[in-house]
């Protein structure tokens, strides 16, 4: 008998859930479109973020400013790791780059460890209470975070698509040699993605903090589900990766309800694989 | 007159004040008051890193600190001790690797082992072919029964069958006979699980579901929202148990909560704020000092900075009691004996557990600070009091003790028979 209660809360919960991944493999699959990086050093990114989160409500007792603070702070710091770290590995071998941003994750989580320290924090929700959906209560900060989420991604594509420096973003993602011919200074779109790319991480991990444990460790559990998606998603293409955020949040979600957890976690995955044999460059196919 | 300062200039300077800097501690260890001989090496598979830093940071505080405080107070039977440290990121790859390497490359004569359940299970047969002593500090029972059982393993904290004996009856009788059980799904988990589910039984009780948790689970109300609303108590072996307290109260859980033993080390109980009314914890320690009524444990906190209401003054952090007298009571096992068994090298390891397995019993002391600890020479695991704390007005404080008596339970294997 199914329990449809439980059915329609995995499935609500699993979009809402799916908006977050969504958000991480954002900035993950276009620093892969355009510099050809797989950035290991996303999640420890996230994982500052909602660092800053639990920093912002103990010393300034509010969690609002947390969305401002942490964003500008990993955008500042991302400016000379580009120029230092990912700069001199576009071009090179992919494990180039692999490495050195590996590298710049235990960095990362480490310096958290020093500074954070290893034991894990809290940060409360800033908007309590729980609205009535398909008749069970779904905390109300999930959706609020959530459609903060949707309305990121959503500014992101028309800054894509109506901006003259999205212009150029699609421009590098398809030929970075066509692009520079025509003029487009496409060392500047390298940086500016990263900044982006690293703002959207820490926004991530400010918006989920309250949802979660906040740890120094806690951009390696996301690491795995963003890279999954991105890939089913099609590597370079920013909306196949939200959609595959979707399915997957909440396939593992309805499994959870017929399955134990830790078989559903595995049930989503596997679920990819033939959609990886008919579509094997993304959902959507090709890059964006 | 101008001085000309190079980088080469000061990187000499950097590295010589650095030396002197470590000169004096080195020295110091050299010749710890009233030690001679070779020094006895003890290694320690510790998690500095990952995701069981939190824990490992008292582990490594208190097996640093009791070496040094062994080294001013003659050693064990008169030499010094040298503790290495080896790091294993939380992870069971990096921990058997730096297990071998503290064998291997180190030769270290004893190991205190690690607290992660998988780390150690792989790690202690590992030992055991290598003819050297493992202490562990894991408390899933699985670590030292059944196949898991070995000649070279001790264990001198308690694990989730001794825990489940002595705190279900109690709580049983104080919170309610319906349980949930919220569990971490691997195999430390799983033991306190099972543990409690026949704990609870024993004491009339039932435990109706369990849900697992995937261990990596960012989201855990998906799971938190399949747990019976009916139950009078929530009894949770979770990593991420802050989460967990935090969503079962947002989402109208009102149910008293238990979190397995020694929960209360991987977090500071003080981030749960007013969610954590009313929690109960299992724990081999209480946290204050006035919930222990011990002067051993006031001279341990005091040697490493902890102040009477269990708070470190250097970094502000809530001490892991339980973890410190882990290792407290692993250091006091060996000193023990390898004085009274006259071990020399390790070619006398053997002989020392043959011995150690004819002693019954080890007396309060300076390094068993709470009281006496019996030992099962069948299992090798040693039993101790089990502190039941409470969050009380923000506090964690003593609810109750289980005696050591009431926390054994039937041993499956029986080591003495070689």
């Amino acid at each position: 008998m199914i329990d449809w209660q439980t059915l329609s809360f995995q499935i609500v919960n699993g979009v809402v859930w799916a908006m977050f991944l969504g958000l991480i493999a954002l900035g993950l699959n276009a620093i892969f479109g355009l510099l050809g990086l797989l950035n290991m050093a996303h999640g420890a990114v996230y994982a500052v973020g909602a660092v800053i989160a639990w920093y912002t409500v103990s010393q300034l007792d509010s969690f609002w400013p947390a969305l401002v603070i942490a964003p500008l702070f990993a955008a500042a710091v991302s400016v000379p790791v580009y120029r230092f770290i990912l700069r001199p590995t576009i071009g090179k071998d992919m494990m180039v780059g692999l490495v050195a941003t590996s590298g710049l994750l235990f960095i990362i989580s480490d310096l958290l460890l020093a500074t954070f320290g290893g034991s894990p924090r809290l940060v409360p929700p800033p908007v309590s209470g729980a609205v009535g959906i398909l008749g069970f209560y779904y905390p109300t900060y999930r959706l609020v975070a959530a459609a903060m989420a949707v309305a990121v991604l959503a500014t992101f594509w028309a800054f894509l698509r109506l901006t003259a420096i999205g212009l150029w973003i699609r421009c590098v993602a398809q030929s970075p040699t066509l692009a520079m011919a025509s003029g487009v200074p496409v060392e500047r779109v390298y940086l500016v993605i990263v900044v982006l790319s690293a703002a959207l991480a820490a926004l991530a991990g400010v918006l989920i903090a309250p949802m979660t444990m906040v740890s120094h460790q806690m951009g390696l559990a996301v690491l795995g589900p963003a890279f999954i998606v991105v890939v089913v998603g099609g590597l370079g293409n920013l909306a196949g990766a939200v959609a595959a955020a979707v399915i997957m949040g909440v396939a593992r979600g309805v499994l959870s309800v017929f399955l134990p957890p830790t078989y559903a976690e595995v049930g989503a995955i596997v679920m990819f694989l033939p959609l990886l044999l008919i579509r094997p460059n993304g959902i959507f196919g090709g890059r964006a | 007159m101008t001085t000309k300062i190079s980088r080469r200039g000061i990187l000499a300077a950097s590295v010589a004040a650095t030396a002197a800097a470590a000169l004096p501690r080195i020295v110091g260890k050299s010749f710890a008051a009233g030690t001679s001989g070779d020094p006895i090496v003890i290694g320690h598979q510790c998690e500095l890193t990952g995701w069981d830093a939190a824990t490992g940071f008292w582990r490594n505080k208190a097996a640093t600190g009791l070496c040094d405080w062994l080294n001013a107070n003659g050693g064990i039977a008169g030499r010094p001790i040298k503790l290495v440290t080896v790091d294993t990121k939380s992870d069971v790859d990096a921990g058997v690797n730096q297990l071998r390497n503290l064998l291997l490359e180190e030769e270290v004569d004893f190991v205190l082992g690690s607290e992660i359940s998988s780390i150690a299970i792989a790690s202690n047969k590992i030992a055991n072919e290598n003819k050297r002593l493992y202490l562990t500090m894991s408390s899933s029972e699985a670590t030292t029964s059944k196949d898991n059982a070995v000649p070279y393993q001790f264990r001198l904290t308690t694990n989730s069958a001794a825990t489940a004996a002595g705190a279900a009856r109690k709580y049983v009788e104080s919170v309610g006979s319906r349980w949930v059980t919220f569990f971490a799904d691997i195999k430390w988990g799983q033991s306190e699980r099972d543990w409690w589910a026949k704990g609870v039984a024993a004491s009339g009780g039932e435990v109706g579901n369990a849900i697992a948790l995937p261990v990596d689970a960012p989201d855990l109300l998906p799971f938190v929202m399949q747990i019976d609303r009916n139950a009078d108590g929530i009894f949770i072996p979770v990593l991420n148990a802050l989460q967990a307290i935090q969503l079962l109260r947002n989402s109208g859980y009102d149910q008293k909560i238990v979190l397995a033993g020694q929960s209360f080390s991987l977090f500071d109980y003080r981030e749960l704020g007013e969610f954590g009314d009313g929690v109960f914890g299992i724990e081999t320690a209480p946290v204050a000092l006035n919930d222990m009524n011990s002067p051993d444990m006031a001279n341990i906190y005091k040697a490493l900075g902890i102040d009477e209401n269990g708070v470190e003054s250097a970094s502000g952090k809530v001490v892991g009691s339980s973890m410190l007298l882990g290792i407290a009571q692993s250091l006091g096992f060996l000193k023990a004996n390898v004085e009274q068994s006259g071990w020399k090298t390790k070619a006398d390891t053997a002989a020392l557990i043959k011995h150690a397995e004819s002693v019954p019993s080890y007396s309060k002391g300076p390094l068993f600070p709470l009281g006496d600890v019996t030992m099962r020479a069948q299992d090798h695991q040693a039993f101790m009091d089990i502190y039941l704390l409470q969050m009380q007005a923000g506090a964690l404080v003593k609810y109750g003790v289980a005696p050591k008596d009431i926390t054994i339970y039937d041993a499956d294997v029986d080591l003495t028979q070689g």
